[in-house]
C-alpha cells in the first residue's frame, strides 16, 4: 500500500511540471500583453519605455530562462507578484481559494445527494416510468446550462416574489448560517449539472452488480429487495462511483468560473477571468497551477480511497 | 423483478467485427422497441438536425433581418417566439442557431473522436514508456482549466484567415478554430475511456492468438482492436456532442464564442436574453429551451446506445 | 494677457455654473454653502427643462431643507474591484470612489461638474500673471489619525509632494502625468500654507486638473512606509478605510477629526462589489444596497420594483466612437481612406440614432464631436456630419469605390457585439463589408494601441476639461489615438494656452469642427446611466461616473 501511494505521488510530479510548463507556454502565446496595457496608459512613453517595463517584469530574458526562474520560485512556494496589483500572487489567492473549493465541495456533495438515490431507483426499477422520470430529471439537470438558470434565479424571483438569493459573501466567522446560505444557491445549480453524470454511473454500476451471482443468490434466499440493495449491492456499486468524484472536480472548478461572476463570489474563478483579461501572467499561472494541483491531488486521493475500499485492486 | 431485465443486458463485450452490420441494425430495432427515452432523444436529435439543414426553408425571416416585428415583442402568429431588441425574429434565429450548434458540435466531435481513438488505442495497445508519457500529458491536460486553453488558442488565431474558408458565417475561420479547440479538449479527456477499452480488448486471448500466428501490430489494431472499441467510441461521440454544444454556449455566454453575426443559442442568451429578459422573458425561454433540448436529446440517445452497445462502459 | 479685476478662473467658473439646482439646504456643509455663495450667480443659460434624462449631469438633492440625522451605515454598490487605491495611479471609477471618501484635493468639481470649488485650498488659486498660480491651503487641517501619519497637520509641502509625485513618466506609474509634466516648471512653498506654481506656458486646463480626482492630496509617510498606495488610502477625507475584503466589500468609518465639525453624518460607509448588471439590479431591488448605478437595460425592472427610490438618468462619460485607422506622419491614411470623401461616405452612412434606438431603446444622447454634450459650453454646437445615406452612396461612386471589406475590432460585451451587428448592416448599404472581430479586452487593447486596424468601435472617456478630450486623442502627443493633422495640433495647443474663456471656447468649437470635417471617425453617442438611491438616503445623490461625490453630507432617515 505504502508503495502504491509513493508510486502514485511520484507519478503526479511530472504531471504537475507539465501543467506548469503548459501554462507558462500558453499564456505567452496569447495575443495582447501587460506591457501594452501599461503603455496604453502612458502619454509620453518613448521607445525605451517598453524595454524598461519588460525589465521590471522580468520579461526581457529568454523564455526558457524565465521558466527555470519560475520553477525555482514555485519550489520555494513563491508564485510571483501580480503584474496588475503588484501584490504577491499567494496573497491574492489566500482568501479566494477557500471560496472556490468550498463551492466545489458543496456542489459535489449536493450532486451526490441528488444523483445516487436517482441512480439506484433507476437501476432497480429499470425501464419503468419511475426510471424514465428520474433519469430525465437528472439528464435535464445536465442539459440546462447553469449560467442560464443562474441568471433566471437572479432576475425573476426578485421580480415576481420580491425574494432574491443572497449576493454578498459573508465570512464563516461572522455568521456561519449566512455563510452556508450564501453558498447554497450557486452550489445547488452546479450540483444539478454534476448530478447527471453521477446518476448515470451509479445506474450502470448498480445494473452490473444486480446481475452478479451473489445478488442472484441473495434473491434466491428470498431476501427482501431493500436488504438486497442496501446490503449486497450498494457497497460494491458505490466504489466506482467514487472515481467519478475525481473527474467531477475539474468540471466543478470550471463551473465556478461562471457562477462566481454571477453570484458575486470572491473566488479564484472570477479572479482568473480578470487576470486573463489583464494578461497578468503570474496570476494566471498561479491560479492554473493551484487548480491543477488540486485536481491532481483529489484524483490521487480518490484512487487511494478506491484502493482501500476495493481489495481486488492490485497495487501495481 | 430486477432480474427479469438482466438478460437484455448480457451482450458480449467483444463483438465479432464481421457481423457488425446486422448487429447495428439490431441495435436500432431495440432502440425503438426497448428504449423510449433513447428514442425520444433520437427524435430530438433528428429534429434539430433537420432544423439545421433546412434552416433557410423553415425560418420565416432572415437570421439577422432587422424589422421582422416590433422591438421586444412577445410571441405572435407573425413571430412565433417574439422579437428581440434589434427587432429580429427570435424563431428564425433559434432555427439558424441549430445550424451553428450542430456544425460546431459535429466538427468538434469529429476531431475529438480522432484524437481520443488515436491516443487511447495507441497508448493502450503499446503500453510501456510511450503509454507512461502520454498518460502524464493527458493527466496534465485534464487538470488544466479548459477556459484558459480556449482563450489562448482563439486569441492566437484572432487575425488568421484560413485559405478556403469564408470570411463570415458559420464556417468562418474563427468558428472552425473554436470547434476544433473544443474537439481537442473533449478528445484528450475521453481518450482515457478508449485506452481502458483497448486494454480490455488487448488482454483477450484472440489477440494473443493473432500475435502468435504472426499478425503485425497494424493489422491487429485495425482488424481487432478498432472494431471492438467502436461501441464506446460511438457512445462517447453521442454524449460528447451534447457536451460540445453546451461548451460552445458557455463560451458564447462569456463572450468568447462564435462571431456575433452568426446567431447561436448561447450568443442569444448572452446578448439579447441577458440584457432584456426582464422586459421580454421569451428572449431567454426559447433559446434556452432549444439549447437544453438539444443537449438532452444527445444525452438520452447516448445513454440508450451505451445500454445497447456496451452496458459496462463507465462514462460519467 | 493679465486680467486686472476678476481673475480668469473666477469668470470661468461663473459661466460654467449653469445648472438649475444650486445645492443648498441643511444637507450641505459650510464649504458647500460658502462655495454656493461664491459661485451661485446665475441660471443664465439654463435652457433645458427639468427632465432627468436631459443632456447635462444634474444632481438631485433628496432631503433638502430637512434636519440631518447623524448615524447609521450607508451601503452602496460598486461595479468592480480597484486595482490600487493610489489616486494618481489607478484612474478607474472604483479606486476613485474610495479615494473620494478618504482623501481630498486642493480643488474639486461640484458634483454636477458645473463648477470648480476649493476643497483643501482656501479659495480658487490666484494667477497674478499667466505663468504663476498661487494657492493657499486652509489652516489646521489634519490627516486621519492612523499610522503612519497619525493626525499630522496638512501643509503646503503635502500639496507640492502630491503634485510633484505625478510629474514623472516612470514606467507604469501615473497615467495622467501629462496634466502637469509638460506645463509646470516648478512648485515652491514659501510658507506652510502657500503653494506657488511656476508655469512653462500659459495653461488653461490647470484648474480642472487640480480639481481632478486623479490629483488628490496624499502624504509622503504612507508612500514611504508601504512603498506604494496599493492598499492604503489615508488622507484628510471624511471617512477612514477600515477593511477591504477583496472582491467583496469596502468598509469605511467616520473620521472623528474631520475638518468640518459634525460631519460626516453617517457612521459607516459600505461598498459592496458586484460586476454582473443583473446581480447589481437585484441587489438594489432586494434592498441589499441603498445606492446603485443601473445599466440602461436593467433600469425598467428596477423602476418597476422600487417605485419609491430616488432616480435620475445621467449620460455616461464613457461614450462610443466608430474609428477608422489612426494616422501618423510615417503612416498616413491608406487607400481608399486617403480620399476624404471615402471617409465622409462611411461617416455619413452610419445612423447613430438607429444604433442607440435598437440597442439601448434610445436611452442616451448623440454627440456632434469629440466633446460630449454633457459639457454644454465646450461641446460642438452644430451637427456638421449628419447621417445622410444618399450622400454616402454618391460619395462612394464619386470616389470610384464599388466595394470595400475590412475588419472591425472591439472589446466584446453583449451591447458592443450588437452595435457591431448594426454597424455591419448600415455600412452594407454602401457596399462596405465589416468583418466582425470582437475580442476579449486585453487582446483588443493590444490591437487598438498598436494602431494597426481598419475599423474599431472604441469606448473612450470624456472629461470636463476640453484639453483632456482633444490633446490626448487628436493632439501632437496623442496617446489614446494617433491623428496626424498639424493644423489641428496647433489649434489644440492654442486652446490650452488661451486664458480668455470666450476665445478659448471659440477655438475649441473651431478645432472640433475641423476634426469632424476631416472624418477620422464617427462620433456616435453616449448612453445614460441610471442612478438609484433608497428614499432613506438624504443629503447626497450620485454625481457623474468618475466624480463619485463626497458622502460627507449624506445622512440616513431611518
Amino acid at each position: 500500500m505504502t508503495q502504491y501511494v509513493i508510486r502514485r505521488l511520484l507519478l503526479a510530479i511530472p504531471t504537475v511540471i507539465l501543467v506548469i510548463f503548459m501554462t507558462f507556454l500558453i499564456v505567452r502565446l496569447v495575443q495582447g500583453d501587460i506591457v501594452e496595457l501599461i503603455l496604453a496608459e502612458r502619454p509620453y512613453a518613448d521607445e525605451g519605455a517598453r524595454e524598461e517595463i519588460e525589465k521590471d517584469l522580468g520579461l526581457d530574458k529568454p523564455v526558457p530562462v524565465q521558466f527555470v526562474y519560475y520553477l525555482r520560485d514555485v519550489a520555494r512556494g513563491d508564485l510571483g507578484e501580480s503584474y496588475w496589483t503588484s501584490r504577491p500572487v499567494t496573497e491574492e489567492l489566500k482568501d479566494r481559494l477557500p471560496v472556490t473549493f468550498e463551492l466545489g465541495f458543496y456542489a459535489i456533495v449536493m450532486g451526490l445527494i441528488i444523483a445516487i438515490p436517482i441512480g439506484i431507483l433507476s437501476a432497480t426499477r429499470q425501464d419503468t416510468l419511475a426510471d424514465y422520470g428520474a433519469r430525465s430529471f437528472a439528464i435535464l439537470g445536465l442539459s440546462v446550462p447553469y449560467f442560464f438558470t443562474a441568471t433566471l434565479l437572479i432576475v425573476f424571483p426578485s421580480k415576481w416574489f420580491g425574494w432574491a438569493p443572497p449576493l454578498t459573501y459573508t465570512n464563516w466567522a461572522d455568521d456561519p448560517i449566512d455563510h452556508v446560505y450564501y453558498f447554497f444557491f450557486p452550489a445547488l445549480l452546479l450540483a444539478f449539472s454534476l448530478a447527471g453524470s453521477v446518476m448515470r454511473l451509479t445506474r450502470t454500476m448498480m445494473l452490473e452488480v444486480l446481475r452478479q451471482d451473489y445478488v442472484r443468490t441473495a434473491w434466491a434466499k428470498g431476501l427482501r429487495e431493500r436488504s438486497v440493495v442496501t446490503r449486497h449491492c450498494l457497497k460494491n456499486a458505490f466504489i466506482p462511483v467514487i472515481t467519478i468524484v475525481g473527474l467531477q472536480v475539474g468540471v466543478a472548478i470550471s463551473g465556478t468560473i461562471i457562477l462566481e461572476s454571477i453570484f458575486n463570489m470572491p473566488g479564484v474563478g472570477r479572479y482568473l477571468v480578470g487576470a486573463i483579461s489583464q494578461r497578468d501572467y503570474p496570476s494566471i499561472q498561479g491560479v492554473v497551477l493551484v487548480l491543477a494541483v488540486a485536481v491532481v491531488l483529489v484524483n490521487i486521493l480518490v484512487d487511494m480511497t478506491y484502493a482501500v475500499l476495493d481489495p481486488r485492486i492490485r497495487y501495481s | 423483478m430486477a432480474q427479469s431485465q438482466t438478460p437484455a443486458l448480457e451482450i458480449p463485450f467483444s463483438v465479432d467485427y464481421r457481423r457488425r452490420l446486422p448487429f447495428y441494425a439490431d441495435v436500432l430495432r431495440r432502440l425503438v422497441r426497448e428504449k423510449p427515452l433513447g428514442l425520444l432523444g433520437a427524435l430530438l436529435v433528428l429534429m434539430f438536425f433537420t432544423m439545421a439543414v433546412a434552416a433557410p426553408i423553415i425560418a420565416p425571416y432572415g437570421k439577422d433581418e432587422i424589422g421582422a416585428g416590433p422591438r421586444l415583442g412577445g410571441p405572435t402568429m407573425d413571430n412565433f417566439f417574439g422579437t428581440d431588441n434589434l427587432t429580429r425574429d427570435v424563431f428564425s434565429r433559434v432555427v439558424y442557431g441549430a445550424q451553428v450548434s450542430m456544425t460546431i458540435g459535429f466538427l468538434a466531435i469529429l476531431l475529438a473522436t480522432l484524437i481520443s481513438v488515436s491516443i487511447g488505442v495507441i497508448s493502450g495497445y503499446f503500453t510501456g514508456w510511450f503509454d507512461m508519457f502520454t498518460q502524464r500529458l493527458v493527466d496534465a491536460f485534464i487538470a488544466f482549466p479548459g477556459l484558459v486553453f480556449i482563450i489562448a488558442v482563439s486569441s492566437m488565431f484572432l487575425d488568421y484567415e484560413a485559405p478556403g474558408l469564408p470570411t463570415s458565417g458559420v464556417f468562418q475561420t474563427q468558428n472552425v478554430i473554436l470547434a476544433l479547440t473544443i474537439g481537442v479538449l473533449l478528445g484528450v479527456g475521453s481518450s482515457r475511456v478508449i485506452r481502458g477499452a483497448t486494454l480490455t480488448v488487448k488482454s483477450q486471448t484472440y489477440i494473443e492468438a493473432s500475435r502468435a500466428i504472426g499478425a503485425g501490430h497494424g493489422r491487429i489494431i485495425f482488424s481487432h482492436v478498432l472494431p471492438n472499441v467502436m461501441a464506446p467510441v460511438i457512445t462517447l461521440a453521442t454524449l460528447g456532442l451534447g457536451t460540445a454544444i453546451l461548451l460552445e454556449a458557455s463560451l458564447s455566454f462569456l463572450g468568447l464564442g462564435v462571431t456575433p453575426d452568426t446567431p447561436t443559442w448561447g450568443g442569444m442568451l448572452n446578448r439579447e436574453a441577458r440584457t432584456f429578459m426582464s422586459q421580454n422573458v421569451w428572449l431567454a425561454i426559447f433559446p434556452g429551451a432549444a439549447l437544453s433540448l438539444a443537449v438532452f436529446g444527445f444525452n438520452m440517445l447516448g445513454d440508450a446506445l451505451r445500454d445497447l452497445l456496451d452496458p459496462r462502459l463507465r462514462t460519467g | 494677457m493679465v486680467h486686472d479685476e476678476s481673475s480668469y478662473w473666477q469668470r470661468f467658473d461663473r459661466s460654467r455654473l449653469s445648472r438649475r439646482r444650486v445645492l443648498k439646504g441643511a444637507g450641505l456643509g459650510s464649504v458647500g454653502i460658502a462655495t454656493a455663495s461664491i459661485l451661485g450667480c446665475g441660471d443664465d443659460d439654463d435652457d433645458d427643462d427639468d427632465d432627468a434624462a436631459g443632456p447635462s449631469p444634474t444632481t438631485l438633492s433628496p432631503g433638502q431643507g430637512e434636519q440631518p440625522k447623524p448615524g447609521g451605515t450607508f451601503t452602496l454598490h460598486m461595479g468592480g474591484s480597484p486595482r490600487s487605491l493610489d489616486p494618481h495611479f489607478d484612474t478607474f471609477p472604483y479606486c476613485t470612489a474610495i479615494v473620494n471618501c478618504t482623501n481630498e484635493g486642493v480643488l474639486r468639481f461640484k458634483p454636477d461638474l458645473s463648477a470648480i470649488e476649493p476643497e483643501l485650498a482656501q479659495a480658487l488659486p490666484e494667477n497674478p500673471d499667466d505663468l504663476t498660480f498661487s494657492l493657499t491651503v486652509k489652516q489646521g487641517i489634519k490627516f486621519q489619525d492612523i499610522d503612519p501619519v497619525n493626525g499630522r497637520e496638512l501643509t503646503s509641502e503635502d500639496v507640492k509632494y502630491s503634485i510633484e509625485r505625478q510629474m514623472t513618466d516612470e514606467a507604469g506609474k501615473f497615467q495622467h502625468s501629462y496634466f502637469f509634466l509638460g506645463a509646470v516648471d516648478s512648485i515652491t512653498t514659501p510658507d506652510a500654507s502657500t503653494v506657488l506654481f511656476k508655469m512653462k506656458k500659459a495653461y488653461a486646463p490647470m484648474l480642472s486638473y487640480l480639481a481632478s480626482p486623479w490629483t488628490m492630496v496624499i502624504n509622503r509617510e504612507t508612500v514611504e512606509q508601504y512603498g506604494d498606495l496599493t492598499e492604503h488610502a489615508i488622507g484628510t477625507g471624511p471617512f477612514i478605510m477600515r477593511n477591504w475584503q477583496k472582491d467583496v466589500k469596502f468598509e469605511l468609518e467616520k473620521n472623528p477629526n474631520y475638518r468640518e465639525p459634525g460631519l460626516p453624518y453617517v457612521d459607516r460607509l459600505e461598498y459592496l462589489i458586484a460586476i454582473d448588471p443583473d446581480t447589481t439590479a437585484t441587489m438594489f431591488t432586494d434592498r441589499q444596497v441603498q445606492a446603485a448605478v443601473i445599466g440602461s437595460n436593467q433600469k425598467d425592472r428596477v423602476k418597476g420594483d422600487r417605485g419609491d427610490a430616488n432616480y435620475q438618468a445621467v449620460p455616461s462619460q464613457f461614450w462610443r466612437q466608430f474609428r477608422m485607422s489612426p494616422t501618423t506622419p510615417e503612416a498616413p491614411y491608406q487607400a481608399p481612406f486617403d480620399q476624404v470623401r471615402v471617409r465622409e461616405a462611411i461617416v455619413s452612412a452610419i445612423d447613430a440614432q438607429q444604433v442607440l434606438d435598437l440597442v439601448y431603446g434610445g436611452d442616451g444622447i448623440l454627440t456632434n464631436g469629440p466633446i460630449l454634450p454633457i459639457y454644454e459650453q465646450w461641446a460642438l454646437k452644430e451637427e456638421v456630419a449628419p447621417y445622410d445615406p444618399a450622400k454616402a452612396k454618391r460619395l462612394m461612386s464619386e470616389a470610384g469605390l464599388n466595394e470595400f471589406t475590412g475588419d472591425i475590432i472591439w472589446a466584446t460585451s453583449p451591447e458592443a457585439d450588437q452595435i457591431g451587428e448594426i454597424l455591419k448592416r448600415q455600412l452594407a448599404e454602401i457596399n462596405v463589408t465589416l468583418n466582425l472581430t470582437p475580442m476579449e479586452l486585453a487582446a483588443y487593447y493590444n490591437q487598438t494601441y498598436s494602431y494597426k486596424y481598419v475599423f474599431s468601435h472604441h469606448v473612450p472617456l470624456n472629461n470636463p476639461d476640453p484639453d483632456e478630450n482633444l490633446s490626448s486623442y487628436f493632439g501632437r502627443n496623442g496617446r489614446f489615438f494617433k491623428y496626424h493633422n498639424p493644423a489641428v495640433w496647433d489649434l489644440i495647443d492654442k486652446q490650452a494656452s488661451e486664458l480668455d474663456l470666450e476665445k478659448r471656447k471659440q477655438i475649441v468649437q473651431d478645432v472640433q469642427k475641423k476634426i469632424v470635417l476631416d472624418f477620422p471617425m464617427k462620433f456616435m453617442f453616449t448612453v445614460n446611466l441610471h442612478e438609484f438611491t433608497d428614499p432613506a438616503v438624504k443629503g447626497w445623490f450620485y454625481p457623474v461616473d468618475l466624480y463619485d461625490g463626497r458622502k460627507t453630507t449624506a445622512w440616513l432617515d431611518a
